[in-house]
Order: structure tokens, then C-alpha cells, then sequence
């Protein structure tokens, strides 16, 4: 009975060391994302020729010492509307894309996974960013809309 | 008897606690949700754009003898196309009263049309030839033809700058 009982203790000690020196993660996952405000500054002519603003390699930077991922998402249903207040512009309008990548993504109110990394550390992640234009409906004024950039401990299952 | 049953009730509590610990470590060791997010404003500022592409940036008249005696030269058609996203009014007007050339030919011998709205002499005050809201590309052909006079009109090079399409506020 003695014997089981330090053969168990014996187990139970090796395990907890064992867990506890072979935890990759800490206690309390310190994690931080920054991102400054975003101004287009004034949409003219070229652009509505163009059909859209483009506006490359805005800086993510994040900071995170378990893996992460990285999410995008807007706050607000629309961009809203011209001083004309007639037609909200819509959040379709406003896409995106990882900048080293090809696919455009309309930003929505649901978050977007916009990249994850079993890596920790700090680092920086850049984003391309796209305002369709529209002579008929984009009427003058200022447009505006909230951005979150969320990150967050990697799911298990990504 | 009653020493070996406290040890054993000794033992199972320190394996309790061990228990405890263990699976303490294990919750512990698992990160904890400290997720952040930034909430960056993003804004851009729409300016009142007007658009005016004209279809030619010059314009030759070569009159023969059918046209001099019929007193106009053949018409061209120049079309201006319209892109904007507020109200906007297209006008048409001369910079100069005259003609340079052989003599002082007026700026009224030039004539446009618009939609069938029937030859009109142009001049150097701006005159309305159509008006509209947002468009994009919207294109409005205008005629324009010269007036000619045989017993005036003497051999020569004339040469008129500039007429002037403008898009405007209403």
C-alpha cells in the first residue's frame, strides 16, 4: 500500500514538473495590436475616373507572445452618407487584401480572419485598402467608418 | 492498526493535493484569453468633381465652292461627354469676337446646334446648352458650322481660338 502510494506520488510530481516546464504558453497571454487612423484624404477626379481609391500597405502591428490571429472588422453598417445625407455609401464599397496577395475581401461587420502565425513575438502585418468610387452616387462630402483590428489567441482547430 | 489506517488517510490526502496541483498546473499553463483590438477611424473626404471631355481639341474647315455659294460650310459634330457627381450645366461660348485672317470675321459666323434645338450664332456670353445631375460619361453631341459669304469671305488662312465648352455649377 505504501509502495502505490509513492509510486503514485512519484508520477504525479514527474508529471506536474514535466507539464509545467514544457508549457509553451504563459499564464496570461500578453497580446496587443496597434493601428493609426486611416484618412484617404480627398477623392478628385483621377479617382472617380478610376473608380476607386487605392491605398497600399497599411501597417498592422501586433504583438503577441502565444499564437495569434489576426482579425478585421467594421463597426459600422455603412460609411455614411454625403452632406447631401441622401444615400449611405456602402460597406461592400470598402475591400481589402493582405498586401502580398491577390484577393480583394469586402469588409464587413462580422470579423475577418486577416492572418494567424503559430510564431510569437512582435511583427508587423500590412493590408491594401480599396474605396470603390461612383459618380452617381458618391455625392461630396466626408465618409467614415470605424475599423477593429482584433487579435487574439489561435484557435486550436485554425 | 489505528497508526497504519492515519497514514493511509495521510496518503490519500497528499495524493489529493497532488491532484490538485496537477491539474491546477495544467489549467494554469493553458493561456488565457487577453485578446486586444484597436479601433482605427477610417474617413475620406468626397470633393464636388465635374468632368468635360470634348471628343476634338481642334477643328478644320476646308469650304469649296458648293458650300461657299450654298453660304455655310458642311457641319462637324464635336460631342462632349459629361462626368459628375453633383448638378452641373454645360455651356457654350467664344473667347474672341473676331477671327484672325484677311478681315474681321465675327464670332457670330460660327453656329452650334444641340438635340435638334435649331442653329444658334455663337457668342463670346456663355449660353446654356444642356444641364443635368451626377452622370458618368454622359455624352452630348453638338453641331457646329460656319457661316460663309462669298463676297467677303476673300482667299485666305482664318483662323478662330478659342470656342469653349464648360462644365459648371448651376
Amino acid at each position: 500500500m505504501k509502495n502505490n502510494a509513492t509510486r503514485i506520488i512519484t508520477i504525479l510530481i514527474m508529471a506536474s514538473v514535466i507539464g509545467f516546464l514544457f508549457s509553451a504558453a504563459p499564464a496570461y497571454a500578453e497580446q496587443a495590436v496597434t493601428v493609426s487612423d486611416i484618412n484617404l484624404g480627398l477623392v478628385g477626379e483621377e479617382d472617380f475616373a478610376n473608380g476607386y481609391v487605392f491605398l497600399p500597405r497599411v501597417p498592422v502591428f501586433w504583438d503577441s507572445d502565444v499564437p495569434w490571429r489576426l482579425t478585421i472588422q467594421s463597426l459600422g453598417a455603412d460609411l455614411g452618407a454625403g452632406d447631401d445625407g441622401m444615400t449611405d455609401k456602402s460597406l461592400s464599397d470598402l475591400l481589402w487584401k493582405l498586401s502580398d496577395e491577390e484577393n480583394w475581401l469586402p469588409v464587413t461587420q462580422d470579423p475577418e480572419e486577416v492572418e494567424w502565425s503559430m510564431e510569437s513575438g512582435t511583427g508587423v502585418v500590412y493590408i491594401d485598402l480599396v474605396v470603390l468610387i461612383d459618380w452617381l452616387y458618391d455625392s461630396p462630402g466626408q465618409y467614415q467608418v470605424d475599423l477593429t483590428f482584433r487579435i487574439e489567441i489561435l484557435p486550436e482547430t485554425s | 492498526m489505528y497508526e497504519k489506517n492515519a497514514r493511509c488517510v495521510k496518503a490519500r490526502s497528499f495524493i489529493i493535493i497532488l491532484i490538485t496541483v496537477f491539474l491546477s498546473t495544467l489549467v494554469i499553463t493553458s493561456p488565457v484569453s487577453a485578446d486586444s483590438e484597436d479601433i482605427t477611424g477610417f474617413t475620406m473626404t468626397v470633393t464636388e468633381v465635374r468632368s468635360l471631355e470634348i471628343s476634338a481639341s481642334s477643328a478644320f474647315f476646308v469650304p469649296g465652292v458648293r458650300e461657299l455659294l450654298d453660304g455655310e460650310s458642311s457641319p462637324q459634330t464635336w460631342v462632349a461627354s459629361v462626368s459628375a457627381n453633383v448638378d452641373w450645366v454645360l455651356t457654350i461660348r467664344g473667347a474672341e469676337s473676331f477671327w484672325e485672317g484677311p478681315w474681321d470675321k465675327p464670332v457670330s459666323d460660327i453656329l452650334w446646334e444641340y438635340d435638334g434645338s435649331g442653329w444658334l450664332a455663337l457668342s463670346t456670353e456663355p449660353v446654356e446648352i444642356r444641364s443635368g445631375g451626377p452622370s458618368n460619361q454622359e455624352a452630348y453631341p453638338i453641331s457646329v458650322k460656319v457661316n460663309l459669304d462669298i463676297e467677303q469671305d476673300i482667299p485666305g488662312e482664318y483662323y478662330y481660338g478659342y470656342v469653349v465648352l464648360e462644365l459648371s455649377s448651376p
